[in-house]
């Protein structure tokens, strides 16, 4: 069983992924402005692992250009995309108001 | 040998999340209004990973197995939290009524009809004024067809200016079939007082004026 696979069978069984699909598809209907960039900043948060394990093959080649192991990288890149994920989350619940 | 300190804040420092949640913190603490339960729900989705990291590198494995089962819970909290910060500030279980924005030209009506009924009750109360002093003895009550207004029989300024909202006391008698004398003469010294206004505000603006 791949890691991509185990991860997508946790992600089924956990209760925050059936909150998050009925939270996206909420936002998704509503047509005020910001909601999308909000929804983006939310799954960006909450599924950036599952986005860095899709990115694996093309940061295993980058772990020597960037001077960090795979067990370094793949956390710091999804640190990184949280991180995209909150500043997202908040300019668009900036733009709510 | 570094201490746990050492070795929790080195990992924290390197982390993106941390620098962008603070960031966060500023920006949702500090520059916006009503947006705390925003950050609280951030903070217990992004924290739980972190409380984990911290435990793992305190290696204290008695304890922490039993904290760290309650971590999830936080993260489904946080995102509940999350959830309720942007559906409230959509909106979202509100009343369904619509707020109905005043167009401008509705605001000037409504302005121009404000201040046209304040200079009706404005004419009113000159010309009850007027009439008191030639005819001090007159009261409501004194009807041509015996109908009567008021209970106390007296003109009081609060009947006056029920009357005098939109149109004069005399045609507001006319429709109802009561034509009082009271009413018949506050009509004409209405009248007499709107000839005498117009006449001053001819007089202030430098026109001749003819009686």
């Amino acid at each position: 069983m791949s890691e991509l696979q185990r991860l997508t069978d946790h992600m089924l069984g956990d209760p925050s992924f059936f909150i998050l699909l009925i939270i996206s598809l909420l936002l998704l209907v509503s047509k005020r402005p910001g909601t999308k960039l909000a929804l983006a900043g939310l799954l960006l948060l909450e599924l950036s692992y599952l986005l860095v394990l899709i990115l694996k093959p093309v940061l295993i080649p980058l772990q020597w250009s960037v001077g960090m192991d795979l067990g370094e990288l793949l956390p710091f890149t999804s640190s990184l995309f949280s991180a995209a994920g909150v500043m997202l989350l908040v300019m668009g619940y900036r733009r709510l108001d | 040998m570094e201490s746990w300190f050492e070795l929790i804040a080195g990992r924290l420092v390197n982390e993106p999340l941390v620098w962008s949640y603070l960031l966060a913190a500023y920006v949702l603490l500090f520059t916006q209004k009503r947006s705390r339960l925003l950050f609280a729900g951030l903070t217990l989705l992004i924290l739980p990973g972190y409380i984990m990291m911290a435990l793992l590198t305190l290696q204290e494995e008695f304890w922490v197995y039993d904290l760290m089962m309650l971590l999830p819970f936080l993260r489904i909290l946080g995102l509940i939290l999350v959830a309720v910060a942007i559906f409230h500030r959509i909106g979202v279980g509100r009343s369904a009524e619509p707020v109905r924005e005043q167009s401008p030209a509705s605001s000037v009506l409504q302005r121009a009809a404000e201040r046209q009924s304040q200079n009706d009750r404005m004419l009113t109360e000159e010309a009850y004024n007027m009439m008191m002093k030639t005819e001090p003895g007159l009261r409501e009550t004194d009807s041509a067809s015996g109908n009567t207004d008021g209970e106390d029989g007296g003109a009081s300024w609060k009947n006056l200016s029920r009357k005098a909202s939109s149109q004069s006391a005399y045609s507001a008698a006319a429709s109802r079939g009561t034509h009082s004398v009271f009413d018949e003469r506050l009509a004409a010294a209405r009248e007499k007082a709107a000839a005498e206004k117009a006449a001053r505000e001819k007089r202030r603006k430098g026109g001749r004026f003819d009686v």
